[in-house]
This record gives structure tokens, C-alpha cells and sequence, in this order.
């Protein structure tokens, strides 16, 4: 292309190799989202959206997705985009998605960390006292001892607001360029803050917070009435029903994710959008039973029963929803129907790991059917 | 950068200074309501308020103790290489990870699942691997026993055994957690023996 190479000064080689020892320990920490297919297809978008410009060999681009249900993407200075699967599950359509990577790529071809590192004085110091800062505390330590200092900073704090504002600005261009709707690139942010207003607790990352969420809207929709009032009003590409069905296995794992972390209207939210797309699945009728169940809200024991029920109709020979109506029936009193619902588990899954816990409960309730 | 240093620097303090005595036999803690026999060679570090800073390793990474739940905190060589921890959590304290909220009589298995749940929430442990989880009594009360292998972000493989109880509104659990590698085996069976020794004396007063 005739384009002279990337030349890096000393601290942005040094800020390189941090990005590549930090990007090993998370590939190596088993947080990585196994699904090939999903990254071949991120991957092709993001292709898609990067210029020509913006050679492969200056920047190690590529996409890697993290099995954590916060809403988080973040890019090291090299170009490794990493996407969480909390964030593909709450994105609608592959403009959306297209959005979220030519922004993240802006920030790497435009060497935004790079900047960001050098306008903070004593560098050194800055990183040291960032590690121990963050630590111990909550979600941001966890967060700082995963990822690493360069990729923390990155997906907690962002960038400055001129490199935001820059990255929302060439992030609109590419995806614009590549032939996607620019209308949907605000409806993204806002969609996202509708759905960190219904958890009521705010997140530790930069796409997780209510005031940079409405920043970047407020951004996109400034540039769509302004410098890209042409391009809105032609519209392009949305691509859903392939994004749908690429990311439908994610959307799932994903609500697994949240209901562990007991984030039930978040679980509930994710599931109702899987069963639209597939109605029938047996299983996501479970983990939306065990939502309700999860949740110690008696309000939702009717629910969680029904999703149970709806489930074993589904899927005959299905044993965990026995396991969950029978512990619903054990709490709420219910010794016959949970003796029941405990021995058909126990039947359809002769080798469950639980088994001991559940022959314990179902002499407990035969004993106490004899008393 | 200086207000941020003001910040770190006594927590730091703090955390040297934590203190820990030599003990050994029993251990009697009315105040949370137990009793243990702790083997001889061991060491007690003792929280010294609500959040006391104690550098460890995950789960005791850069742990945050408080003395109001935080009943044991034993040692025989420090805390990365093994530590032995008794744990107090009221029914209505929230868990460090998950959202989901501890239920007076609920059942085992779903008390043991809440536990995995917490830990598989926490996203600082790699590799996290549950490798058993069954029923086992604790203090002669139906409880639960698990035992899980993690790696720290350096690479450093360890494991625990996790017992838990609920006794009223109460949830007791008792955690062994030592480096995979010669640690963990060499000294399980003195953990075992403490586990063994509880004893829960009643109500915290």
C-alpha cells in the first residue's frame, strides 16, 4: 500500500509487550468463550469495518471473546479486541456490533492508549499504584487481577473524552464505509443503558456506566444530525437474523452466567430474548425456572413452576427440572410432590453428581411421610 | 497520584501489622459462637477491624477481613502457601461475588450450589474447577463438602476444600486452601482434624 510501518518509540514498545504478556495470562486463564465459530464471524465484521489504511501487520488485529456477563469490550494498544459475552447478549443486530468494533478499532489505529499512557505523568508510579489500588476492592480488583493493568484501564476507565468523541466520529465513518445503518450505532448505547438501569446496581466497566453510555448517545446522534445526516437518511444494512443466529448459543451461556451471579433480571431478560428465537428450547424454560426459583421471591414460585413444567413438555427425559420443582415443592412444604419430582431426577439421571445430597432429602421425606 | 498513595500507604501499614500469634489446642471464640482445637505449629492472624488488609492469594488475595465474620485465620507457613479459615456469614450479609442471597432452610444442595455459584463469580480466579461436591457433616449438622483447584493470574495452581453449614441464620464454613503442589496434601489432614474439632457453642451474644 506504500504506507511506511508502524514506528514505535521505546514506551510504546514497552507498552506492547505488557499488552502481549497480559493478553497470554488471559488466554491461558480459562475466561475465553469456546466457540470458534462466534469469532470467525465477529472476526469477518470486524474485517469488514477496518480501512484500508489500517494495515493487519501494524496491529495484531483480532477479536476474542470473554465468558463474562458485564458489559464490557476493550482493545489493547496492539489491536486485540476483546468482547465479553455480557455485551454480544445485549446487542440486537451486526450494526450494532459493527459500531461497538469500529469504535474499539478507532481507538487502537488511532494509538489512543498509547496517548492516554503518555499524558499520565509518572507512568511508572501511576500503574504500581493502580495495581495495589485495585486490589482487593469489588468488581474493579477482579477486574484489574484478570486483565491486567493496560487492559483494566482500557475497559474500566476508557479514554479521554477527545479520544472517545474521535473514536465515536472514525468508528461512524468505518461502519458507515462498510455499509451498515449508522442509525443503529445510538441505538446501541441507549439500548445498553436501559439494560444497566433494570439491574439498579452500576457495573465497573466503561460500557457498563450510565454516564458514558449516555455520552456515546448522545455523540451518535449528534453526528447523525450533523456530519452524517446523509448517510442516516440512506440507511444501510442491519443485519439480524445472522447476527441472531450466531450469537444465539452465546446468548444462553451467557444468562447461565448472570444466573450464577444472580442477576436474575438480567437472566430473565437474556432468556426471554433466546425463546423468541427459539420458543421451544427445553432448556432455556429451565434456567429461566431456575431464575424465578433463584431469586427466594415467592411472587415467582408460580413462575419458576411453570417454566419447570413447560420444560419437561418440551424435552421428556429432561432431569433437571424434576430437581428444581422438587426443591421448590420441599421449601414450600410440599413432601409428596417433592418426594415425587426428586425420584423421577434421580430416575432420569441415575448418575447425577448430586445424587447424595438428593437420596438424603428423599429419606428425609420418606421418614417423615411414615411419622 | 499523591491522595491515592495517602490512601494505599496505611492500608498497607495495616496489613503489616496484622497480628498474628502462635497457637495451638483449643481455640474458644464466644463471641462467634464456636470452638476449635488448632494443631500445634500453627498460626492465627487476627482481623483488626471491619476491613482489615491481609496480602494473600485468592480467595485471601489482598483479602479484605472483617472481624465481625472472621472468626479463624490459621497458617503454618503463610497464607499463599496454606490457610485454614473459619467463617461466620450472617444470612442476610451479601456474598463477595454473587447477587444471590443466603436463605434460612434451604436445602443442602442448594446451599452448595449457592457456594459454587459465588465462586465461579468470581472472575480473578482462572481455571476454577469444581472436582467434587457432596453432603458431609459439619458439627454434626448436615452440610456440604467441596473441593476446587484454581490458578492465580500468575500461574500458581491451588486448591481448597470447602465446608459449609447453615446453624440458625447463620452460615458457617471452614476452608482449607494451600498450593496445589506438596502444600495442599501434606497438610489437609490437619485441616480435617480442625474441622472435625468445631464445635458451634450457640448464638453470637
Amino acid at each position: 500500500m506504500g504506507k511506511a510501518p508502524l514506528q514505535q518509540e521505546e514506551d510504546e514498545r514497552r507498552i506492547w509487550a505488557r499488552s502481549q504478556e497480559e493478553q497470554r495470562r488471559l488466554e491461558a486463564s480459562g475466561h475465553l468463550y469456546d466457540d470458534p465459530e462466534l469469532e470467525a464471524y465477529i472476526a469477518r465484521v470486524l474485517e469488514r469495518v477496518r480501512p484500508p489504511e489500517v494495515s493487519r501487520g501494524d496491529l495484531s488485529l483480532r477479536v476474542r471473546v470473554i465468558k463474562n456477563p458485564l458489559l464490557n469490550a476493550f482493545t489493547y494498544p496492539n489491536g486485540a479486541i476483546y468482547v465479553h459475552t455480557g455485551i454480544l447478549a445485549r446487542i440486537d443486530n451486526e450494526a450494532q456490533l459493527a459500531t461497538l468494533l469500529a469504535h474499539e478499532l478507532a481507538h487502537a489505529s488511532h494509538r489512543h492508549a498509547v496517548t492516554r499512557f503518555r499524558d499520565i505523568q509518572n507512568k511508572t508510579a501511576f500503574i504500581s499504584t493502580f495495581q495495589v489500588m485495585a486490589a482487593p476492592w469489588g468488581l474493579i480488583g477482579l477486574v484489574a487481577q484478570a486483565l491486567g493493568t493496560v487492559g483494566a484501564i482500557a475497559a474500566i476507565y476508557g479514554h479521554s473524552q477527545e479520544q472517545e468523541l474521535e473514536a465515536d466520529r472514525e468508528g461512524l465513518r468505518l461502519m458507515t464505509r462498510a455499509g451498515y445503518d449508522p442509525r443503529e450505532a445510538p441505538k446501541l448505547f441507549l439500548h445498553l443503558r436501559q439494560w444497566i438501569e433494570d439491574e439498579k446496581k452500576p457495573e465497573p466497566f466503561f460500557f457498563g456506566t450510565h454516564p458514558r453510555l449516555a455520552e456515546r448517545t448522545a455523540s451518535y446522534e449528534s453526528l447523525l444530525a450533523g456530519e452524517f445526516r446523509g448517510a442516516a437518511a440512506q440507511g444501510g444494512e442491519v443485519g439480524g437474523p445472522e447476527f441472531l443466529a450466531r450469537t444465539r448459543r452465546a446468548l444462553l451461556d451467557n444468562a447461565v452466567l448472570d444466573l450464577q451471579a444472580g442477576r436474575f433480571v438480567q437472566t430473565q431478560k437474556t432468556i426471554s430474548k433466546y425463546l423468541a428465537l427459539d420458543p421451544h428450547d427445553a432448556a432455556a424454560h429451565y434456567y429461566l425456572g431456575e431464575s424465578h426459583r433463584r431469586s427466594n421471591d415467592p411472587q415467582q414460585r408460580e413462575q419458576a413452576l411453570a417454566h419447570y413444567r413447560e420444560a419437561i413438555g418440551r424435552a421428556a427425559g429432561f432431569p433437571e427440572p424434576y430437581r428444581g420443582l422438587g426443591t421448590l415443592h420441599y421449601q414450600a412444604g410440599n413432601r409428596t410432590e417433592a418426594r415425587r419430582a426428586f425420584a423421577e431426577y434421580l430416575r432420569l439421571a441415575p448418575g447425577a453428581k448430586d445424587r447424595p445430597y438428593i437420596e438424603g432429602l428423599l429419606e428425609e421425606l420418606g421418614e417423615d411421610d411414615k411419622s | 497520584m499523591k491522595r491515592w498513595m495517602a490512601l494505599v500507604l496505611p492500608l498497607l501499614l495495616a496489613a503489616a501489622c496484622a497480628p498474628i500469634t502462635a497457637v495451638s489446642g483449643k481455640l474458644a471464640l464466644a463471641d462467634h459462637g464456636l470452638e476449635v482445637d488448632v494443631p500445634a505449629g500453627w498460626y492465627r492472624i487476627e482481623p483488626i477491624g471491619r476491613n482489615h488488609l491481609v496480602m494473600a492469594g485468592f480467595p485471601f488475595e489482598a483479602l479484605l477481613l472483617d472481624k465481625n465474620t472472621e472468626a479463624v485465620l490459621l497458617t503454618r507457613d503463610g497464607l499463599l502457601l496454606q490457610a485454614i479459615r473459619v467463617e461466620r456469614v450472617p444470612v442476610d450479609k451479601d456474598l463477595p461475588y454473587s447477587k444471590r442471597k443466603l436463605v434460612v432452610g434451604m436445602p443442602v444442595h442448594d446451599l452448595a450450589e449457592l457456594e459454587v455459584d459465588n465462586l465461579r463469580s468470581n472472575h480473578a480466579a482462572f481455571n476454577f474447577e469444581l472436582a467434587e461436591n457432596q453432603p458431609a457433616p459439619v458439627a454434626g449438622r448436615p452440610g456440604f463438602r467441596l473441593v476446587y483447584r484454581w490458578k492465580t493470574k500468575e500461574g500458581l495452581p491451588l486448591q481448597a476444600i470447602h465446608y459449609g453449614v447453615f446453624d440458625g441464620k447463620t452460615l458457617f464454613r471452614v476452608v482449607y486452601q494451600a498450593a496445589a503442589r506438596h502444600y495442599f496434601e501434606r497438610d489437609a489432614p490437619a485441616f480435617e482434624r480442625v474441622r472435625e474439632s468445631l464445635r458451634l457453642t450457640g448464638p453470637r451474644a
